[in-house]
C-alpha cells in the first residue's frame, strides 16, 4: 500500500514537440509534483499548500540579493510537515526552459532538486518528417517504452546556469519571506 | 516493465535518466538515486568549480608535493596521459590555465602560475607530481567518466539511457538511434547508435568561445562543425570529440578505441 502511493502512476515520460513563432519548442516531462514531493521529502512527509504573494518590495528585495530577475509574483509552494518548503518554480533561460521543484530545508539549505519538465527550443524546424511523426496522438497514459518513443539527444552540452541562478532567486526568497511565515 | 524517468540539473548540465525494468516503482526509484548519488561522487571528485575537490587539490599541491590519487583519479588520468600520447600531444588536461586567463573558468586563489603543459606531469603509481606549475581541467572527458561510472550501478537486466548534456549512454544500444543537433540552427539529425556511448562536442550554446582549447596555442577553437563520437565507453567518445576537433585525421585513434566518428557542418 506504501509502495503504490509512492509512485501511485507508474512514471511515464511524456514527450512532445510543438511550433512557435517557426521555432520548435521539445518538450519532455519527468517526475509529477506529487513524485517529486516523495522524492525530495520522503513519503511519510505532508505537504500544504499554501499560496504567497510577493509584494512589490519583497520582489525587488529578492531580485537584489540574488541579482536575478523575479519574474512572478505568485509563488506555488507546500509546507512540510518539518517547516521545510517544497516550491514549483519555470526557470527561463536562453535555449531552455524548465519547470524545476526545489526543497528547501528549515534552516534555509537546499535538500534536493528536480526538473519536472524541460523545454529546449530548436531554432528551425526539425527536418525528419519521420522523426516528428511519433508525436501525433501521442498522451500521457501510452505506454511510452524506453527510446522505442524517447528520443536522445545529443549535442552541445548546454549549461544549467540558469538553474544555478534560479535557486540563488528561490534562497533568497525563503530568506526574505517564508522563513517568517 | 516499469519505466522511470528523471532529470537533474548536474555534472554543469542537464541529466537525463530513463530506466526500464521489471520490477516496482520503488526498486526503480532507489535505482536512480544510486545513479544520480553516483554521478554527484564523481563531480566531488574532478570538479574544477569546486575548491574542496580532489582535482583542486591537485592543481593547488602536486608542483609542491607529489599527490596520491584515488582509484578514479587515478584511471582518469591515466587515460588522460594515455591519450596524450596516442594523440601526438594534441589531447592535453594542462588546459585549464588556458582557461582560466580567458575567463571560461574561475580562477582560484593559492594556485601558482600555470607554465607547463602534459610532459611536465609525472604520473606514477597513483601518484602525481607536476615539474612545473599546471592547471589540469577535467572538462573534455570526466562528463563522459561519470556517465560510465553511473551507469556501472546498473544491474544487468536494467534498461537505462543516461544523458549528461549530450554525452549519453545506452543499454540496450542495438537499433537505437539518436538525434544530433545540426551546426548552428539545431535541425536534429538522424544517427544510428553504432556503440553504447556517443558523445558530441560544438561551440553551440558556449558564451565563452569554444569549448575546445588548442593546447599548442592555448586559444579556443574557432570551427562550426558539431562532432559526434560513438564508442563503447562514454570517457573515450567524450575525450575523442575533443580530438577530432584538433586532429585533421583521426583515423588511428578512432581505430585504437574501436570508435566511431561523426562531422556534421564545416570548420
Amino acid at each position: 500500500m506504501h509502495r503504490r502511493s509512492f509512485l501511485g502512476n507508474a512514471a511515464v515520460a511524456a514527450a512532445g514537440a510543438f511550433c512557435l513563432n517557426g521555432q520548435v519548442v521539445w518538450a519532455e516531462t519527468f517526475l509529477t509534483v506529487e513524485q517529486a514531493q516523495k522524492v525530495l521529502w520522503g513519503s511519510a512527509n505532508t505537504f500544504t499548500p499554501s499560496h504567497i504573494q510577493l509584494t512589490k518590495d519583497e520582489m525587488k528585495a529578492i531580485a537584489k540579493a540574488s541579482k536575478v530577475r523575479v519574474r512572478r509574483s505568485r509563488l506555488q509552494v507546500w509546507r512540510t510537515a518539518e517547516k521545510g518548503w517544497f516550491i514549483v518554480d519555470q526557470v527561463i533561460g536562453k535555449h531552455e526552459n524548465i519547470d524545476l521543484a526545489v526543497a528547501i530545508d528549515v534552516n534555509g539549505k537546499v535538500k534536493g532538486l528536480e526538473v519536472l519538465t524541460y523545454r529546449e527550443t530548436y531554432g528551425h524546424e526539425i527536418r525528419n518528417d519521420q522523426w516528428r511523426a511519433q508525436f501525433h496522438g501521442k498522451g500521457t497514459e501510452a505506454d511510452l517504452r524506453l527510446n522505442k518513443e524517447i528520443r536522445n539527444i545529443s549535442g552541445a552540452t548546454l549549461s544549467c546556469r540558469h538553474v544555478t541562478d534560479g535557486v540563488n532567486r528561490l534562497l533568497h526568497t525563503w530568506h526574505h519571506v517564508l522563513r517568517h511565515l | 516493465m516499469k519505466t522511470l524517468s528523471r532529470c537533474k540539473p548536474a555534472l554543469g548540465t542537464y541529466v537525463k535518466l530513463h530506466l526500464a525494468q521489471e520490477t516496482d516503482d520503488d526498486s526503480l526509484l532507489q535505482l536512480s538515486e544510486a545513479v544520480f548519488a553516483e554521478i554527484e561522487r564523481i563531480e566531488a571528485i574532478m570538479s574544477f568549480h569546486r575548491s574542496e575537490s580532489e582535482l583542486s587539490r591537485v592543481n593547488r599541491d602536486a608542483f609542491r608535493q607529489p599527490v596520491v590519487l584515488s582509484s578514479e583519479m587515478n584511471e582518469l588520468l591515466s587515460f588522460c596521459a594515455e591519450l596524450y600520447d596516442r594523440s601526438g600531444g594534441t589531447f592535453d588536461v594542462t588546459v585549464g590555465g588556458d582557461m582560466v586567463k580567458r575567463g571560461a573558468l574561475p580562477g582560484q586563489n593559492g594556485f601558482a602560475e600555470p607554465r607547463g603543459r602534459w610532459d611536465a606531469v609525472r604520473l606514477e603509481a597513483g601518484r602525481i607530481f607536476f615539474g612545473q606549475p599546471v592547471l589540469l581541467d577535467l572538462g573534455g572527458v570526466a562528463k563522459g567518466y561519470a556517465v560510465d561510472k553511473a551507469m556501472a550501478v546498473l544491474p544487468p537486466d536494467c534498461q537505462a539511457v543516461l544523458n549528461a548534456g549530450g554525452d549519453l549512454k545506452m543499454r540496450p544500444w542495438r537499433h537505437r538511434t539518436v538525434g544530433v543537433r545540426e551546426p548552428s540552427g539545431g535541425a536534429l539529425h538522424h544517427l544510428d547508435m553504432q556503440a553504447a556511448a556517443l558523445a558530441t562536442s560544438s561551440a553551440e550554446f558556449h558564451e565563452q568561445g569554444h569549448p575546445v582549447t588548442n593546447p599548442k596555442s592555448g586559444r579556443p577553437l574557432e570551427d562550426a562543425r558539431v562532432i559526434s563520437v560513438f564508442a563503447s565507453s562514454c570517457m573515450v567518445a567524450d575525450a575523442l570529440t575533443k580530438c577530432a576537433f584538433l586532429q585533421e585525421d583521426t583515423h588511428h585513434l578512432t581505430m585504437m578505441y574501436d570508435a566511431e566518428c561523426v562531422c556534421l557542418g564545416s570548420p
